[in-house]
């Protein structure tokens, strides 16, 4: 699972939970792979994400350093920001470990980098 | 011409038929057509290939009921090899045809999930009469092929005669009105102008309906209390009102009032009506023709519970004749604890009135209902709880109203023969349960084979989206659809773990998940594509569901495309790959290439000796008849069987999925995005795997000789096991009109090798 991808996650399908984001990520086996670096592409992708949630994400899996607390104006600009965000988005993944709703602790599992998500009858 | 000696060929006789032999000419004399001549070589082959089909069905007989025997001579029972439940024939198609060539008809026994059928006559001559006119020449209605018979010494006993009986709390009131007052009240309404005749191609006729008082939302299953229609009670029906209150009918007038009208082929699905909504009494007046209401028990304990014949996995079935000009009455559990329903079809089978046993057919006729009903204001007061649902607590609930929406255009196909009842959610949920999610995990390395071109449509749809887009795939299967358009952030999810690993192997970003409870955020795709997927959830409310979280996790704008199999796979002249034969071995058409054409009964598959006719019930849930793969769809909810592929000889790695010894996954790579340290790169299409069967015990591997840690077994000596999927095939409009309860604009709507298809876009 990259951290991309856990941007979009939510509990939210389990009654009671309100918000069910983001949810924390107790990471056991990580694994870094190579994507070719698209400028253009991660530009595009900023204004998607949730950034408050990205570096509580990164932080879980200990890429705190790479990202500043608030996305800085200007940011199209900034090479090595993008660089890094790049890596923390989508090289880095999580293959084992899980997901925990910050409401409920709720743990959703992940393994083979495929969280697992589905919810119990009496969950929904 | 003189009558010889009859040729062999020609036995079992035809009635009228003369054979002389003339050097190497045989003449037949048949009864419809008239002089015939063949070779003796193709009359011979002809006959010989009829001898074969009904030797295949007699040892089949043999095999399931051994105590009975086959006779060389005509006796009073006629063995009908290859008409019976399973292949949809049913009581009425096989008393049409017997009754066009002969007569004396005592008895016709069905068994639940089995291709053959008895026939008992009066006298062995009339048995005789049949059977030469039609083994291996004439077939029942539907059938492409003649039916084989053979005389018998006996006939099983008929596990489920059909039970003439009223419900508890039924009444049928005869010559409610004269036949002056039916003319009258027939005409009342003006159904526009007549139907068009035979069916077009794919055009589909409605049941037509008319509330007055107010309205009665079928989707919803409800009436809107606070909004009373306009059009109040027509005053030419007043005296009728007061007649149903002198009598005692109900004890005040009722104030809701819902005309439907039935051509022959129509009916309406099984229902309760809401407890919440009406008050006890439910009448309903038939005009015109007579039919056949079915009533079935659904549950609902009380005091009568326990009067209630049948167990628990057996609930009965009522057939009750309404007569035109009658008045039925539902209260108590008929009102509250047992489904009434039409069937659509031509005919029904009704108990002769002139003798003693027997059946008769009863063609349809046009037939208009008078459903009269009363507002309930306020709590439902029935001993019912577990069935209720006015008293607002989540409970079990009871079959619901058909979800055919009225006037609309929602169609109802004349072809579907067997009523299906709707289940509750909880039923729905363990179809899906048992039908879909753990029969994608137990197939998903075979299902991934044969699913590897994607369709066109669709691929143009995820390339048209620009830079940067983000992308769902919903139940993404294989991955089919994914990792095309190298510009766009794209996410899959399906509820088959085994799937997802193929997925994963690929490089794509996955995760389990159900359709019905996506785990992603409002608003943050810009695309979702579905594709074959709500047509696997078993009722409207959920496939609902699941269109609405699509809707959901889209932006304001953004798209979605919908893929779902369709009940039309012929359009016009042009048949859908599915149906056609795959003679030229097309290639990447959308077909099972290793499926039966035929359904055969497998080893693990149960049939309850149970009561519904067409069907094949499954324990405890909903009846759903089993589809004929590559033939067209005679309803909208069934099972379509799944032959699991036995591995290939030149297999040489095992790939023990669930082998915790990890005989190694083959690791498929088509996108350069990742590179896992430990993956090989193959070719890109993943290879069998033994087949995995379930199984309880803890075995030895065959193949790898390690112990499967999660009880499966290696079984290559084992015969193919066949699986069953749950689908509700699609009628045309019936997609749109599921997206028009949304927030969405439709911005296609089309029909693509035989699936219907939708692009919507969300307004808000």
């Amino acid at each position: 699972m990259k951290l991309m991808t856990h941007n979009m996650l939510t509990s939210k399908g389990m009654k009671n939970v309100k918000e069910g984001f983001p949810l924390k990520i107790q990471a056991e086996e990580m694994r870094n792979v190579d994507i070719d670096y698209d400028r253009d592409f991660i530009t595009r992708m900023i204004p998607k994400l949730d950034w408050k949630a990205l570096v509580f994400a990164a932080q879980c899996v200990g890429h705190k350093e790479d990202l500043p607390d608030t996305l800085p104006e200007g940011y199209e600009n900034d090479n090595e920001l993008l660089k890094r965000l790049h890596h923390v988005l989508l090289e880095v993944e999580v293959v084992s470990g899980c997901l925990e709703c910050p409401e409920t602790q709720r743990k959703f599992p992940i393994s083979n980098g495929i969280p697992n998500m589905l919810l119990n009858e009496d969950e929904v | 011409m003189h009558r010889l000696p009859l040729c062999d060929c020609l036995l079992p006789q035809r009635a009228a038929a003369v054979c002389c032999r003339d050097k190497d000419t045989i003449y037949c004399l048949e009864k419809k057509s008239g002089l015939h001549v063949m070779s003796m070589e193709n009359c011979r082959r002809d006959w010989n290939k009829v001898k074969k089909k009904i030797s295949r069905c007699i040892a089949i007989l043999q095999r399931d009921l051994p105590d009975i025997h086959i006779s060389e001579y005509p006796t009073k029972h006629i063995f009908i090899g290859n008409a019976g439940l399973t292949t949809n024939a049913d009581e009425s198609s096989l008393v049409e045809l017997i009754t066009s060539v002969g007569c004396g008809l005592e008895a016709l026994t069905l068994l639940p999930g089995k291709q053959y059928s008895f026939a008992s006559f009066t006298s062995h001559d009339q048995a005789r009469t049949v059977l030469v006119a039609a083994h291996g020449h004439l077939g029942v209605q539907g059938s492409t092929s003649p039916v084989y018979m053979a005389y018998v010494d006996k006939v099983p006993m008929d596990p489920s005669p059909i039970k003439f009986r009223f419900p508890p709390g039924l009444s049928v009131l005869e010559d409610f009105v004269s036949p002056k007052e039916e003319l009258l009240l027939m005409n009342l309404v003006d159904w526009g102008a007549s139907p068009s005749t035979a069916a077009q191609g794919s055009v589909l006729k409605h049941r037509q309906v008319r509330h007055f008082g107010y309205e009665f939302q079928y989707s919803t299953n409800c009436v809107d209390k606070r909004q009373p229609l306009a059009q109040g009670m027509p005053p030419a029906i007043d005296f009728l009102l007061r007649r149903i209150v002198d009598r005692g009918c109900m004890p005040s007038l009722p104030d809701q009032l819902t005309v439907n009208r039935y051509l022959p082929g129509q009916g309406i699905p099984p229902h309760v009506d809401t407890h919440s909504s009406f008050t006890d009494e439910l009448l309903s007046l038939s005009l015109g023709g007579g039919v056949n209401m079915d009533f079935r028990y659904v549950g609902g304990g009380g005091s009568n519970s326990s009067t209630i014949e049948g167990s628990k996995d057996k609930p009965p079935h009522y057939v009750v004749y309404l007569p035109p000009r009658s008045l039925s009455v539902m209260t108590g559990p008929a009102r509250y604890e047992w489904s009434h329903g039409i069937c659509p079809r031509m005919t029904d089978v009704v108990a002769s009135r002139n003798s003693i046993t027997g059946l008769q057919l009863l063609p349809r006729q046009e037939r208009i209902s008078f459903t009269f009903r009363k507002i309930r204001h306020g709590e439902c007061s029935c001993q019912n709880a577990r069935v209720c649902d006015s008293h607002g607590k989540e409970q079990k609930k009871v079959s619901v109203t058909c979800s055919f929406l009225s006037d609309s255009s929602k169609d109802e196909s004349k072809r579907s023969t067997s009523p299906y009842e709707l289940p509750s959610d909880r039923s729905a949920a363990r179809i899906e349960r048992e039908h879909v999610l753990q029969v994608y995990d137990q197939i998903a390395e075979h299902f991934s084979v044969t699913r590897h071109k994607p369709w066109p449509q669709v691929l143009e749809f995820v390339l048209s989206l620009p830079r940067g887009s983000l992308l769902l795939d919903v139940g993404c299967g294989n991955g089919k659809y994914m990792g095309h358009n190298k510009q766009v952030f794209q996410v899959g999810c399906d509820t088959s773990f085994e799937l997802m690993k193929i997925c994963n192997n690929q490089g794509f970003e996955v995760l389990t998940s159900n359709c019905l409870q996506l785990p992603y955020r409002d608003y943050v795709f810009d695309a979702a594509v579905c594709i074959a997927v709500i047509h696997h959830l078993a009722t409207e409310k959920r496939r609902l569901a699941a269109v609405r979280e699509m809707v959901r996790v889209l932006n304001v704008g953004g798209q979605g495309l919908i893929y779902v199999w369709a009940m039309e796979q012929r359009r016009g002249e042009k048949k859908s790959t599915y149906l056609k034969q795959n003679k030229e071995g097309s290639v990447g058409a959308e077909m099972i290439k290793d499926q039966n054409i035929e359904e055969k009964p497998s080893p693990n598959y149960h049939h309850d000796r149970g009561v519904q006719k067409n069907e094949v019930v499954r324990s405890g849930a909903t009846s759903l008849p089993v589809h004929v793969n590559r033939t067209e769809f005679m309803q909208q909810d069934m099972l379509v069987p799944w032959k699991l592929k036995p591995p290939k000889k030149n297999e040489s790695r095992c790939e023990r999925r669930r082998c915790d010894r990890g005989c190694g996954v083959v690791h498929g790579s088509r996108s350069n995005r990742s590179q896992s340290s430990e993956s090989t790169v193959d070719s890109p299409q993943i290879t069998n795997n033994c087949d995995v069967l379930p199984s309880q015990e803890n075995v030895r591997c065959d193949n790898c000789h390690s112990k499967s840690r999660k009880k499966m077994v290696c079984a290559e000596s084992r015969p193919d096991q066949v699986f069953h999927r749950y689908y509700h095939v699609f009628k045309q409009g019936e997609l749109e009109s599921l997206c028009s309860q949304l927030n969405v604009k439709v911005i296609k709507s089309y029909y693509d090798e035989g699936n219907w298809c939708i692009i919507f876009q969300k307004s808000s």
